[in-house]
């Protein structure tokens, strides 16, 4: 019953989540005082005689904080970043930000070339193995860029941004392979032209097919999810699982060397051959 | 207080700020129960609206007057905010001082007896 009642308050708490711009600890702890508050205040009126609807409304006009509240506490949590930071102009700040993200994603990307130099990566333990290190790395530092958007500069404008983008260029490299029936494909190229060059070609070679079929699996899944995920809302959910779905199938072949799309084409050729299928 | 040195608004601001001290004074509250207890003693005189209570409490936590702390209640998690050493010694010092202001506001705005025409 009370869980019901405590409800009343969220569309109210929602609005003003969007509106404060602070890091998201203290955006939580603010919030998570206020809630606490009106839920009190409402109750107080309520033994006072007031209408349950009216101790509500009342209750949200006492504490629920308006324009002047919301720019006051936003100037007085403001995050340390954003202190030292206050004299320089939007553009200036934004090209910082960038340039830091880029020479990160640069030094990652060198190191992690420097350890396929001295490893036998491309043979052992799966050859799916430095595709997910690369996109590893890439949503990696996807994930830092946004914690500190989050965490550190209190910026919560449209949190998501990107993801699509970083989505749609996983089911574009795959999809491109597989539309030019293994022709071109942007993994065929770099394995050719950058990593064999780099760290010599694998010991040992596998057949080429179960891989390809679970390459088409990751493009399928892949290709569904970027769309539902473009749409948003509680498509974007659906988006997740699919990608989900697939990343942590790519983790394990690549770390496990377990490939469930291989197993699953093997078996299809066993139904070709019993003539199942 | 200096000759010339009295800010209105500023004297506004520090009358709520010293309203939220006062009903600290006795036992640590959450903010819902100082927005009442304000309302409740100055009878309806002075009440906060629109949450202008928050910024006036996280500025006094911030400068370490009150402090917050974090308890459970009803299996929730709430915030209570009690006076500190600090904030007892201000609330005195001001208290004096703000009534000083009133006194020679007072002063001023006692009417003189009307002279019959």
């Amino acid at each position: 019953m009370r869980r019901e009642e405590n409800r009343a308050f969220l569309p109210a708490l929602r609005r003003l989540e969007r509106r404060l711009a602070l890091p998201i600890p203290r955006r939580i702890r603010l919030l998570r005082e206020l809630e606490w508050d009106l839920e009190e205040i409402r109750d107080d009126l309520e033994a006072r005689g007031v209408a349950p609807e009216e101790a509500r409304d009342r209750a949200l006009e006492i504490l629920l904080p308006g324009e002047a509240s919301v720019l006051e506490l936003t100037r007085l949590h403001r995050p340390f970043y954003r202190k030292v930071t206050r004299n320089l102009a939007h553009d200036r700040i934004t090209l910082m930000e960038r340039g830091a993200l880029g020479l990160m994603t640069v030094v990652v990307l060198g190191v992690q070339v420097a350890a396929l130099r001295h490893t036998e990566t491309l043979g052992s333990p799966s050859p799916f193995l430095w595709v997910v290190l690369l996109w590893g790395t890439l949503l990696f530092l996807f994930l830092l860029a946004k914690a500190f958007q989050l965490w550190v500069k209190g910026d919560h404008g449209n949190p998501e941004q990107g993801l699509d983008a970083l989505l749609g260029l996983v089911a574009l490299t795959l999809t491109l392979a597989v539309v030019s029936r293994w022709r071109f494909g942007p993994y065929a190229f770099l394995w050719r032209h950058l990593l064999i060059p780099l760290v010599g070609p694998p010991g040992q070679t596998e057949a080429a097919a179960p891989h390809r079929f679970a390459k088409l699996i990751g493009a399928t899944f892949t290709l569904g999810a970027t769309p539902l995920v473009v749409i948003g809302g509680p498509f974007a959910l659906a988006g997740y699982v699919l990608a989900g779905i697939v990343a942590v199938l790519a983790g394990l072949a690549a770390t496990t060397g377990f490939c469930l799309g291989c197993r699953l084409y093997g078996q299809l050729a066993v139904a070709r051959r019993l003539d199942l299928v | 207080m200096s000759r010339g040195d009295f800010d209105v608004q500023g004297f506004a601001r520090d009358i709520h700020r010293l309203l939220v001290l006062s009903t600290l004074r006795e036992e640590g509250k959450h903010g819902y129960q100082i927005a009442m207890d304000v309302e409740d003693d100055s009878n309806g005189l002075v009440q906060f609206r629109h949450g202008t209570l928050y910024p006036i409490l996280h500025r006094l936590e911030g400068e370490g007057l009150i402090r917050g702390s974090w308890s459970k209640g009803r299996g929730r998690r709430k915030k209570v905010y009690s006076l500190t050493r600090p904030g007892r010694k201000y609330l005195q010092g001001e208290s004096h001082r703000v009534r000083g202001i009133m006194s020679r506001l007072q002063n001023l705005l006692q009417m003189p007896e009307e002279v019959p025409s």
